[in-house]
């Protein structure tokens, strides 16, 4: 069936690129373990290697349109079909990366000073006397969503550029960075209000204005990941071979 | 009932009317050739046909079924496209391994067996094949893949003429061995002549004739001889093109009418496909 | 090669008579088997279709017949019924417009006899 071979075959493209990553991470933590055990660490510490994953997983996604889409093309498969086998495959790249992740990290914390992005955020909540698996599994369930948003994000930005011409494609790479670097902050220094507001709304989402809440980050990735989904699709709904 | 029914076909690119309400019946495995001048639409129309592209009125049905968004439909064609859709880096053996995958009937041995006679080396990748070992990549998964409708748009760009005959060869094989419905988008018509059974001419996104072949050979003629005996002959007629040259003319005519009152001076030979197809797309 | 490219006259109808001819010459011998439509496809590069016709032509002038499961054989007297054909087609080609041309031209019975008879001279 056309939705089990296409899923296999962006997850074929993704493999090549995803043990390259693992093998430079795993490179890089034993460099780090062995430097640290070697000459003490001092007051070094490793942090948030989720943040890692996540632009990774942003660049698969980056790169998923354009180039199964001719391959899809040119196997008769529909673009409703090629659409829900990138987000099967997604979703498991993104869920294999949490576990092997999560798993790696927890190891990485038992031999080196190393705080995951999760527990950054998220750890006072988690009282000392906490069954330690919860924060394991929040802490997957957390990276999980995350890394599905972004992997989405790229692959919305790859259709944005697909599906623009030259003038779109300017307005799309200039306008987003100069409104939030340059305009937004600009705006937030003569109006205060503004970046309150904007950091409330990052508490909100994020789930840590009042309490540290990560189900409610994990809703917000959703909502979000969802958004650019939906926005992918009707993209590509009607995209033209050129 | 056709297996592929092209319906009211309108396709509008910006301020290009590429296709004009083309209205075309292919029936089953029979080999039609698709012709047409640069610009004509034809790989407009097979793209379309392939839902690589969405029509701006009419549709197109396979089998009874709209191809639009259709996997269904879809996995019953091959498209041999003339641009290459296929990852620059992989190999050609994988190319076939995933041929496979979506295209269950494929002959991975018959592949194998094209690639030694046609001197491919499919441990190469795609990238680093020439213009013409990209077209005969292409061309054995369009083969291989033993769908039952094969589009090819311009099979033997940049081959050389060894190739090109063993491509025909090939493919009448193929297409002896297992009846498929098979349509060539070419130029060298000169060529292909002999391999089709039905013609599609396209001019300016616009049908301009579909017919048999051996019937459209047997309305056409070229009429020669002294320019007065010439004109009064082709009064009538439907003439496709005059030629002078001195006192002399030649004609081209696609008449149905039977060829009567030949007076001595006025000489009928045959007027062949390709010549044909340049006085009816000339105008 | 049978093709005449330059020639009017339908493809399988050039294949027809060129199998004839084949068979007027002893390269298709009665009872033996001829190339397969497929084979003649493929090497004289044309439309199997139009192949098939024109061994069918053979196949209704009792020239060749089917062996369910071989192939297409030839009959046997099938070469003397060619060689009738052509008598009869010889006498309609060129005798009957032979005659006209003469009348056109005011050539006698007599004389056209004897042009003929002159012409096995040289």
């Amino acid at each position: 069936m056309k939705l089990q071979s296409i899923t296999k075959y962006q997850l074929s493209e993704s493999k090549k690129s995803l043990l390259i990553f693992y093998g430079i991470m795993f490179t890089i933590l034993l460099l780090t373990t062995s430097s640290f055990n070697l000459f003490g660490s001092g007051t070094a510490e490793v942090r948030g290697t989720e943040m890692a994953s996540a632009i990774f997983i942003f660049v698969i996604g980056l790169n998923s349109f354009r180039s199964n889409f001719l391959f899809s093309q040119a196997n008769g498969v529909s673009r409703r079909t090629q659409f829900k086998g990138f987000l099967l495959s997604i979703l498991m790249i993104a869920g294999v990366m949490a576990v092997i992740d999560t798993i790696y990290t927890n190891v990485f914390s038992a031999l080196v000073p190393y705080l995951s992005f999760f527990s950054m955020i998220y750890g006072e909540s988690y009282l000392p006397g906490s069954a330690p698996l919860s924060i394991l599994i929040d802490g997957l369930l957390w990276s999980f969503f995350l890394y599905a948003l972004f992997a989405v994000l790229g692959y919305f930005i790859n259709l944005v550029y697909y599906r623009s011409n030259l003038f779109m494609k300017l307005i799309v790479s200039i306008v987003p960075p100069v409104f939030l670097f340059i305009l937004l902050p600009y705006l937030a220094f003569i109006y205060p209000a503004i970046s309150d507001g904007i950091l409330s709304l990052i508490n909100l989402f994020f789930g840590i204005d009042k309490t540290l809440n990560p189900y409610r980050a994990m809703v917000s990735f959703s909502l979000f990941t969802l958004l650019f989904a939906t926005g992918s699709y009707l993209l590509m709904r009607k995209a033209p071979i050129k | 009932m056709n297996q592929i029914e092209i319906k009211g076909i309108t396709k509008i690119f910006g301020e290009t009317i590429a296709l004009r309400n083309v209205t075309i019946g292919i029936a089953e495995n029979r080999i039609y050739g698709l012709l047409g001048r640069n610009g004509a639409g034809k790989t407009t129309l097979l793209n379309l046909m392939t839902n690589k592209l969405f029509p701006t009125a009419g549709e197109i049905l396979i089998d009874g079924q709209n191809v639009q968004e259709n996997d269904q439909a879809l996995s019953r064609v091959y498209c041999m496209a003339e641009t290459n859709l296929y990852p620059e880096n992989m190999k050609c053996r994988a190319a076939f391994d995933w041929s496979r995958e979506f295209y269950p009937k494929f002959d991975r041995n018959y592949a194998d067996q094209l690639a030694i006679l046609f001197g491919l080396d499919t441990t190469k990748k795609i990238r680093s094949l020439s213009t013409g070992y990209q077209s005969i990549f292409k061309m054995i998964i369009a083969l291989a893949c033993q769908a039952e409708i094969l589009l090819l748009d311009e099979p033997v760009l940049g081959l050389d003429a060894n190739h090109r005959d063993l491509f025909y060869r090939e493919l009448l094989s193929n297409y002896s061995d297992n009846p498929k419905t098979i349509v060539i988008s070419t130029h060298l018509i000169e060529e292909a002549a002999d391999l089709l059974e039905e013609v599609i001419i396209l001019k300016e996104g616009e049908v301009l004739l579909v017919d048999h072949v051996e019937n459209l050979l047997s309305r056409g003629y070229t009429l020669s001889g002294t320019s007065a005996l010439v004109e009064s002959y082709i009064k009538d007629k439907h003439v496709l093109a005059v030629e002078s040259f001195g006192g002399l003319k030649t004609a081209y005519l696609l008449d149905d009418q039977k060829r009567e009152g030949l007076q001595p001076g006025l000489e009928i030979t045959k007027l062949d496909l390709q010549k044909m197809f340049i006085h009816l797309t000339n105008a | 090669m049978f093709m005449d490219t330059s020639s009017e006259k339908p493809i399988y109808i050039q294949l027809a008579e060129w199998m004839m001819d084949a068979v007027l010459s002893g390269a298709f011998p009665e009872e033996s088997q001829v190339p397969s439509t497929t084979e003649i496809s493929v090497n004289y590069r044309i439309n199997p279709a139009t192949a098939l016709k024109g061994v069918n032509v053979l196949v209704d002038e009792a020239i060749l017949y089917k062996k369910r499961g071989l192939g297409m054989f030839v009959s046997s007297g099938a070469k003397s019924r060619i060689l009738a054909k052509r008598r009869k087609d010889f006498f309609d080609s060129y005798i009957t417009a032979l005659i006209a041309e003469a009348n056109k031209l005011g050539i006698g019975q007599r004389d056209v006899i004897a042009m003929i008879e002159r012409g096995y001279v040289k």
